[in-house]
């Protein structure tokens, strides 16, 4: 356990002195954060399309602002606030002109091939199902807190919001999961 | 339902198989990341340059008439016009094929007196106009001002005026001016070839001299405001050097 803090740790000092990342330190961060990040993507989207955009678009902007990592916040809390930026940005704006690169463009015949492929093998929880029902600032509160660990200081810190706000989101956040959950046990 | 409570399945993942990423999308993350590269290296020389544009721009625009202060504006003198673009800038206005231009000086900083000739050949007079071209918003506008008329003379009656003298023939009319620094613009014409000056008398005796234009009937000159009546006319052979 202690090891593998302290390789932690060594990862963390070692971002946070690159001002640029080469494609092998690109592949290892990407590799490392991508599940959270898209599951964090998915939770505030709630589209598995834009949550791939997202979470692209976070790990982009994350690696072309390694100069801006100082290591104050861990790498993953780094990047969880970098896809909640590109997410709400993402939200708010009612049409998405996203620009791909030709050599990006998908063949859509492909995309929704691999894509039925993964859905069709795979499950989408329950309680996940439940808790993707709750309004945003409700389900954004609970998975940073059950999911990503993350204190209700740091909430909200993360967040710009008082800390008694984060409470009382998790709160009834928390009240309407445990309705449900009972509703269906 | 799985776990024992619901917290417990959030920490897990949402599907019961992760969401991995896919080789495709590093390549597309790796290749972004890249062009970003390239785009933060083009920013580093491209940002002193605009900001150097944006200097520039900004003189330029401080340097435009309309954002000069009043004062700053007063003291940048309008460039004289050359007749040619007087007479187009006044056609514009007036249009008269026939209008020549007879003399023009700066007033101020902001307007050119301007005196004109204009032939109209069907009532048989010849219209003597003055007027200024006024600086507004950057180009010039004609404004007219006033005007003298003489009637056409045949070559019998213009020998007949000058034995017995044409003092009679005498024109002349006050024009009014703003910005003319208290003064009075008065215009005339004398036929009389020998006639150089004009000489204008106020009530106190005191004499002011209009030049006449040479090769031309009209004299014109400023006199101090006062009632029209105080004047009187005289023609003059002395010759006026200056204004």
């Amino acid at each position: 356990m202690k090891t593998a803090e302290t390789a932690k740790a060594a990862q963390e000092n070692y971002l946070a002195t690159l001002v640029s990342a080469g494609p092998m330190e690109i592949e290892l961060i990407v590799a490392k954060y991508w599940t959270d990040i898209w599951n964090y993507a998915f939770v505030l989207t709630k589209k598995h399309d834009l949550a791939d955009d997202v979470a692209q678009d976070t790990f982009v902007q994350a690696l072309l602002g390694l100069d801006k990592f100082r290591g104050q916040a861990s790498v993953k809390t780094w990047l969880l606030k970098i896809c909640h930026n590109v997410a709400m940005n993402q939200l708010k704006s009612a049409f998405f002109r996203k620009i791909f690169p030709v050599a990006s463009v998908r063949h859509s015949g492909q995309s929704a091939s691999a894509e039925s492929v993964f859905f069709a093998k795979t499950k989408l929880d329950a309680v996940w199902e439940n808790m993707l029902e709750l309004p945003l600032k409700h389900r954004e509160v609970i998975i940073l807190e059950i999911k990503y660990e993350l204190s209700i200081a740091d909430i909200a810190d993360f967040l710009g919001i008082a800390e008694g706000t984060v409470k009382s989101r998790l709160h009834r956040a928390k009240a309407q999961m445990r309705k449900k959950w009972k509703e269906e046990e | 339902m799985p776990g024992t409570n619901f917290e417990d399945s959030l920490r897990r993942e949402p599907y019961t198989e992760p969401r991995r990423v896919t080789v495709q999308q590093v390549e597309q993350i790796k290749e972004r990341v890249a062009q970003g590269e390239r785009k933060k290296n083009h920013f580093k020389w491209l940002i002193p340059v605009l900001l150097s544009l944006t200097v520039l721009i900004g003189v330029s625009w401080f340097n435009l008439p309309f954002m000069q202060s009043p004062k700053a504006a007063e003291s940048k003198a309008i460039t004289m016009p050359s007749e040619e673009r007087t007479l187009r800038i006044i056609n514009k206005f007036d249009p008269d094929k026939t209008r020549s231009i007879i003399h023009q000086e700066l007033l101020d900083n902001r307007q050119i007196l301007v005196l004109t000739k204009v032939i109209k050949s069907d009532e048989k007079t010849t219209v003597w106009e003055a007027g200024v071209l006024n600086e507004e918003e950057g180009s010039l506008k004609w404004l007219k001002k006033g005007e003298v008329t003489t009637p056409f003379i045949s070559r019998e009656q213009y020998e007949k005026l000058t034995e017995k003298g044409v003092t009679d023939t005498l024109t002349h009319a006050f024009v009014p001016l703003t910005n003319a620094n208290g003064r009075t613009l008065v215009i005339g014409t004398s036929i009389d070839p020998h006639t150089n000056s004009i000489d204008i008398t106020d009530s106190n005796n005191n004499v002011y001299k209009a030049r006449k234009i040479q090769a031309s009937l009209l004299w014109y000159t400023f006199l101090p405001e006062k009632q029209q009546s105080q004047y009187r006319y005289e023609p003059s052979e002395e010759v006026v050097t200056g204004k």
